[in-house]
C-alpha cells in the first residue's frame, strides 16, 4: 500500500522568498520524500518540486501597483482558500510577504489549519504595534535574526531563531575567485563598490547620490575605482542610462554580486539584506537609505530602531556609517568614504567588529533548522 | 469668532500638530489635531454656510469626515489588530488632507475678501 502523501501549502512572493522557500522545500524533502507541496512561488519554489496554484513572478506589492492588480490579488486569494477547503494542508508555511500572506494566514486559521511564519516582516524595525495581527494569525514563527526572538517571545509568540538563510546560498554558491581576481587586474587595488539594490525605485534615488560622491572621492583619491552592482539584468538599462549622466568611469557588473563585494576595498550599499552579505566578506561598508522629505515626516514617529543598517542593529552598535538621507548628502558619504579607504585604524576597527558579527550569526543551516521545526509540527507525536 | 482669528488657530494648530506628530508627542498631537479641526470646520461654515451649502458639504466630508475616520480606522487597527493590512498608509492621506483643508479655507476666505 502507498504511504500516504503529507500536504503543505507554501507561499512566497518575492524573489528572496522564492529562493528561501525552494531551500526550505528541499529540506523538507529530505526529512520525508513523502510531502507534496502546493502554493505560491516563482522559479526557484517549482523547480523544488511546488504544484504552483499562481507565480508570482510579475506581481508586486508596492503601492499604486496592488491596486492595478487588486483583481488578480482577489482570485488568488479565493484559489487559495478553496485549496485550503477542499484539500485541508497539513500546515500552512508562509514565507515573508506579509501584504499578501496576512491574509492566507488569516484563512488557513479560521479553517484551524497550523501557519508557520518564516522569516517574519520586519515589524521590530516600523510599526512594532503590528506584532499583535502577528499573534492573532500564526501558530508558530521561525525568525532569522537573533534580536527578533526575545520581541516576538515578550508578545506571546510562539517563536524559534534558526539563522538567516542566506548564508546557506553563500555558503552553496561560493564565490567565482577568477573573476574577482579579473575585477582586481581590471581596475587596480582600490575599488568602490556601489550596491544600491535591486527595485527600481531603490536604483533611481540611491545611484545618483553614490556617483556624485564618487566625483568627490575620486578628487580625494585619484586611484579609487568604481564597480556597480547591478543584481538584476533587467535593471542594467536603468543602471546604464544613470551612469552615462556622470563624468567619472565606472564598470556595472550584472549579478555576481558576492565576487563584487569580495574586490571591493569599500561598499556603499543601500540597507537590507545585501549588508549581510558584504559584512560576510568582512568588507568595509557605508550603508544609505534615500527617502522623500514627505515619506520621511510621515514614518518618522514609527522609527522603533535607531539603525537602519542590519549589521548596526545585530551589534547594537554603530559598526558601519549609515545615514537615512531625505535630502542628497553625497558630501557626507564621500566624507564616510575616503575616511575608510585612508584611515587603516577606522577599517580595521570595522573589519574586527564585522568578524565579531559574522563568528555570532553567520553560520548556514538556517533552511535544515527552520525545517527541522516545521517537521516538529506537523508530524504526529 | 471673526474668521481671521479662527485662520490663525488653524495655521498654528496645523503647525502644532506637525510638530507634535514628528515628534511622537501623542497627546500634544491629539489636542492640537482637535483644535484644528475644530477651527477649520467652524470657519468653512462661517464663510460657506449662507450661500454655498454644498460646497460646505463637500469639504466637510472629504476634508474632515474621511481623515478623521482614517485616523479612527488606524487607531484602533493599532490598538485590536483589526485588519491584516498595514493600515499606516492612512496617515499619508490624513497628511496630504490636513494642509489642502487650511488650503481651501484660506482661499475661499482671500476671494470673499476680494468679492467683499
Amino acid at each position: 500500500m502507498p504511504e500516504s502523501h503529507k500536504k503543505i501549502f507554501i507561499s512566497a512572493g518575492d524573489a528572496s522568498g522564492d529562493i528561501h522557500g525552494a531551500n526550505l522545500m528541499r529540506c523538507l524533502l529530505e526529512k520525508d520524500q513523502h510531502i507534496d507541496f502546493y502554493g505560491l512561488g516563482k522559479e526557484h519554489m517549482k523547480q523544488a518540486g511546488l504544484h504552483c496554484l499562481h507565480d508570482m513572478s510579475t506581481k508586486s506589492l508596492m503601492w499604486l501597483h496592488v491596486l492595478a492588480e487588486l483583481s488578480t490579488f482577489l482570485k488568488i486569494k479565493k484559489d487559495c482558500i478553496c485549496f485550503f477547503r477542499q484539500e485541508r494542508p497539513c500546515a500552512v508555511i508562509l514565507i515573508d510577504y506579509c501584504g499578501f500572506n496576512f491574509y492566507l494566514a488569516k484563512a488557513a486559521r479560521k479553517l484551524g489549519i497550523p501557519v508557520i511564519y518564516y522569516v517574519s516582516p520586519q515589524l521590530w524595525a516600523h510599526g512594532p504595534w503590528r506584532v499583535n495581527k502577528m499573534k492573532k494569525l500564526v501558530d508558530k514563527l521561525l525568525v532569522i535574526y537573533p534580536f527578533e526572538k526575545p520581541f516576538y517571545d515578550t508578545a506571546g509568540i510562539s517563536t524559534t531563531y534558526v539563522g538567516h538563510p542566506l548564508f546557506d546560498e553563500i555558503y552553496k554558491e561560493g564565490v567565482d575567485e577568477g573573476v574577482v581576481s579579473e575585477l582586481k587586474k581590471q581596475l587596480g587595488e582600490t575599488i568602490v563598490s556601489f550596491l544600491p539594490g535591486s527595485r527600481k525605485q531603490e536604483i533611481v534615488r540611491l545611484l545618483p547620490l553614490f556617483l556624485k560622491s564618487s566625483v568627490q572621492i575620486n578628487q580625494t583619491i585619484p586611484s579609487a575605482r568604481f564597480l556597480i552592482s547591478c543584481s538584476e539584468e533587467q535593471n542594467f538599462d536603468l543602471v546604464n542610462t544613470i551612469v552615462k549622466r556622470s563624468t567619472v568611469p565606472y564598470k556595472i557588473v550584472i549579478g555576481k554580486i558576492h565576487e563584487v563585494i569580495k574586490a571591493s576595498s569599500l561598499c556603499i550599499a543601500s540597507a537590507g539584506t545585501v549588508t549581510l552579505q558584504i559584512a560576510n566578506y568582512l568588507k568595509p561598508m557605508i550603508v544609505v537609505y534615500k527617502i522623500s522629505p514627505f515619506a520621511y515626516f510621515i514614518a518618522k514617529p514609527f522609527f522603533a530602531t535607531p539603525y537602519i543598517a542590519l549589521v548596526n542593529k545585530l551589534a547594537d552598535k554603530m559598526i558601519a556609517p549609515e545615514l537615512l538621507m531625505y535630502r542628497e548628502n553625497y558630501t557626507w558619504l564621500a566624507n564616510q568614504a575616503t575616511q575608510l579607504l585612508c584611515n587603516d585604524q577606522k577599517r580595521q576597527n570595522g573589519i574586527h567588529e564585522l568578524s565579531l558579527l559574522m563568528d555570532r550569526i553567520g553560520k548556514p543551516g538556517a533552511s535544515e533548522r527552520a525545517a527541522g521545526e516545521i517537521f516538529k509540527l506537523i508530524s504526529p507525536a | 469668532m471673526p474668521p481671521y482669528t479662527l485662520l490663525i488657530i488653524a495655521a498654528v494648530s496645523l503647525i502644532a500638530s506637525g510638530a507634535s506628530y514628528f515628534f511622537a508627542k501623542i497627546k500634544v498631537f491629539s489636542l492640537t489635531l482637535l483644535l484644528f479641526y475644530a477651527s477649520n470646520t467652524f470657519l468653512s461654515f462661517l464663510l460657506l454656510h449662507d450661500h454655498h451649502i454644498i460646497l460646505l458639504y463637500t469639504i466637510a466630508t472629504l476634508f474632515v469626515a474621511f481623515p478623521i475616520i482614517c485616523l479612527i480606522t488606524f487607531v484602533l487597527d493599532r490598538y485590536c489588530a483589526l485588519f491584516c493590512i498595514d493600515t499606516s498608509f492612512v496617515l499619508v492621506i490624513v497628511w496630504l488632507l490636513m494642509p489642502s483643508l487650511f488650503i481651501v479655507n484660506l482661499l475661499i476666505y482671500i476671494i470673499k475678501i476680494i468679492h467683499a
